[in-house]
């Protein structure tokens, strides 16, 4: 469980070792914008119910979901989730895969997202997702199949 | 040649993350409710004031060095020697006086306490008398099965009986209320649905799930009571549907999206109802152990939400329903009818003071039962408490229901009715932060 992998006995602790995978994986599947934003309503929500939340097995895919649906809320504020959010626009960047990312699914965007771009274990998505191992090599699969058809990429 | 798909993923997420700044202890600590300070406060944003101010003295702390950001196990902790939230003082304004009273352990925030002092008699008209009130926060207001009042404000799910007296529970994941539904010791929150892409395109990228919260409300009435999350899933539903509706049953629930009406025994489990012309079943209702479902002219009838049949079919389009006791009303304009198993049967007809611009909003409940719609436009108001005798009256001068509050702006018991409305521009008494409510007294 990522309480071992974190390790917090303090809430300055916890954002030490969560902020940046917290940030990643709803950057990964909201965007930039959103998921930063989610990611920093998220752990001030562990921060005003840290006596709650430090006591949990896992406080990382906890506060995950609760950024999670602080992002979907957002997103349904601004009707609007926008591809054009994440920096695609650096010379080197395949112009067609910010649409091809944007048509996956939130929990794929999420999978490949940090297995792929972070290094995650197929254990750590699943904690964070609170989804088993096989839910996640399956969210993964399907990402990088539709990513290859959409960009015309055999490998 | 093309790079991997594995390396394009890197590269561009990699380039995103050198870019964006890492989120800081001061930047959370800083969103805890900057405005707190404006305020007369309810006990959960006061709470939250007082978080801010034990926070702004650690930053304070923090730019004096006296405090090392992260620090290590040897070093002083910041949050474990914040000082815990102490109760606050009454908070008066004209028309209404919060007394909350914080039922903490320590630094754990659990059941919140609201009393809402109404204000004197704004208007009596009929059989009601009207008053304003403050609820405990903004949020959405229901009524269960149970004939209690619910209010869901994000963390918080507040419940009461009368309207005045509120205990909150503290809720996580905070709950949407946009589409709710609660009864039978449960609360269903659906969230998500519909399509997000680019700003510039007309036409969405990629659309988001339809997921549902089950919640159970069992332990709430005690003193340490709180709200668990039981199951949260994805409905099996096609891209672009939205919820539409949803409902709770003695023997499970129904939801209802743009495209298709689902049901669960209230676990992570939805299954597509079959069976049901197409169409687009926007309301729902449960009475008892009974669901009633209408595409907009007929109304289908289920005890399970798997098998379902018809049970009445209206001439004029269906506007509203609602439950009363075991039936459901259902008001098509041109009358308002009682439908039960057995088909419908005509309350109340009006050649015209129905018509207009906004479908009626019929709520029904109590004990004894009573029945109470209004029309957000114009202010008026059905009442009746036996389905036979009807005032046809206008809320208090000045008021309309807002449409914001449409989902569930009434919730009522045999003593009290909640109706979510504001003023109209340059009248006094208007919404203040979708708190001020009017209630309405036998």
């Amino acid at each position: 469980m990522l309480r071992d992998d974190t390790g917090a006995d303090t809430f300055t602790e916890l954002v030490r070792r969560l902020e940046p995978r917290l940030r990643r994986a709803l950057t990964a599947a909201f965007g930039s914008d959103i998921g930063r934003e989610a990611a920093a309503e998220a752990l001030a929500y562990g921060w005003q119910h840290w006596s709650k939340v430090g006591g949990m097995d896992n406080p990382s895919g906890y506060l995950f979901r609760v950024g999670q649906n602080k992002a979907r809320h957002m997103t349904r504020l601004s009707r609007r989730w926008s591809h054009d959010q994440m920096h695609f626009e650096e010379p080197w960047a395949e112009p067609r895969f910010g649409p091809a990312w944007s048509s996956l699914s939130e929990r794929q965007r999420v999978a490949v997202g940090l297995i792929h771009g972070f290094d995650w274990t197929l254990s750590e998505v699943a904690d964070f997702l609170g989804v088993s191992k096989g839910t996640v090599q399956t969210y993964e699969k399907r990402a990088l199949r539709k990513l290859r058809r959409e960009l015309g990429v055999d490998s | 040649m093309s790079p991997s798909i594995q390396t394009q993923i890197r590269q561009h997420l990699q380039a995103n993350d050198d870019v964006q700044a890492p989120i800081g202890f001061e930047e959370i600590i800083s969103r805890l409710e900057p405005d707190a300070s404006v305020a007369p406060a309810p006990a959960a944003r006061y709470v939250r004031g007082i978080w801010v101010a034990a926070a702004a003295a650690v930053i304070t702390l923090l730019l004096l060095g006296l405090i090392p950001l992260f620090s290590g196990s040897e070093q002083p902790r910041p949050a474990d020697t914040l000082p815990p939230p102490t109760t606050p003082s009454t908070a008066a304004s004209a028309t209404t006086i919060a007394t909350p009273e914080t039922q903490d352990g320590g630094d754990t925030i659990l059941t919140q306490r609201f009393t809402a002092i109404p204000s004197d008699p704004i208007a009596v008209e009929g059989s009601l008398t009207w008053r304003t009130v403050e609820l405990p926060a903004p949020g959405q207001l229901t009524v269960g099965l149970d004939d209690r009042i619910y209010l869901l404000a994000e963390d918080f799910v507040w419940v009461s009986r009368d309207g005045v007296d509120w205990t909150g529970y503290p809720v996580a994941p905070p709950v949407d209320g946009y589409r709710s539904a609660i009864g039978e010791d449960i609360l269903i929150d659906v969230r998500g649905g519909g399509g997000v892409g680019d700003v510039q395109s007309d036409e969405p990228d990629t659309f988001l799930p339809v997921t549902v919260a089950v919640y159970d409300l069992s332990a709430i009435g005690s003193e340490d009571g709180e709200v668990t999350l039981i199951a949260e899933s994805p409905l099996p539903a096609s891209d672009g549907d939205g919820p539409e509706s949803v409902a709770i049953g003695r023997n499970g629930a129904v939801v209802a999206t743009s495209a298709r009406v689902f049901y669960s025994e209230l676990d992570d489990q939805w299954t597509p109802v079959e069976g049901l012309p197409e169409g687009t079943y926007a309301a729902i209702t449960a009475a008892s152990d009974r669901f009633y479902i209408t595409d907009g002219t007929t109304v289908f009838y289920s005890t399970d939400g798997i098998e379902w049949t018809l049970v009445h079919e209206s001439s004029s389009p269906i506007r509203a329903i609602g439950r009363w006791g075991d039936r459901a009303i259902a008001d098509d304009g041109e009358a308002v009818w009682g439908i039960t198993p057995q088909g419908g049967e005509v309350l109340y007809t009006s050649n015209s003071d129905r018509t207009g611009p906004s479908p009626w909003i019929w709520q029904i409940t109590g004990s004894p039962l009573s029945i109470m719609s209004i029309q957000a436009d114009t202010g008026r108001y059905l009442y009746s408490t036996d389905g036979i005798d009807w005032e046809d009256m206008a809320l208090p001068e000045g008021w309309r229901v807002s449409n914001v509050f449409v989902e569930d702006p009434i919730a009522m018991n045999s003593q009290t009715i909640l109706v979510v409305a504001s003023a109209s521009e340059g009248q006094d008494g208007g919404g203040i932060d979708g708190k001020r409510v009017l209630m309405a007294t036998p």
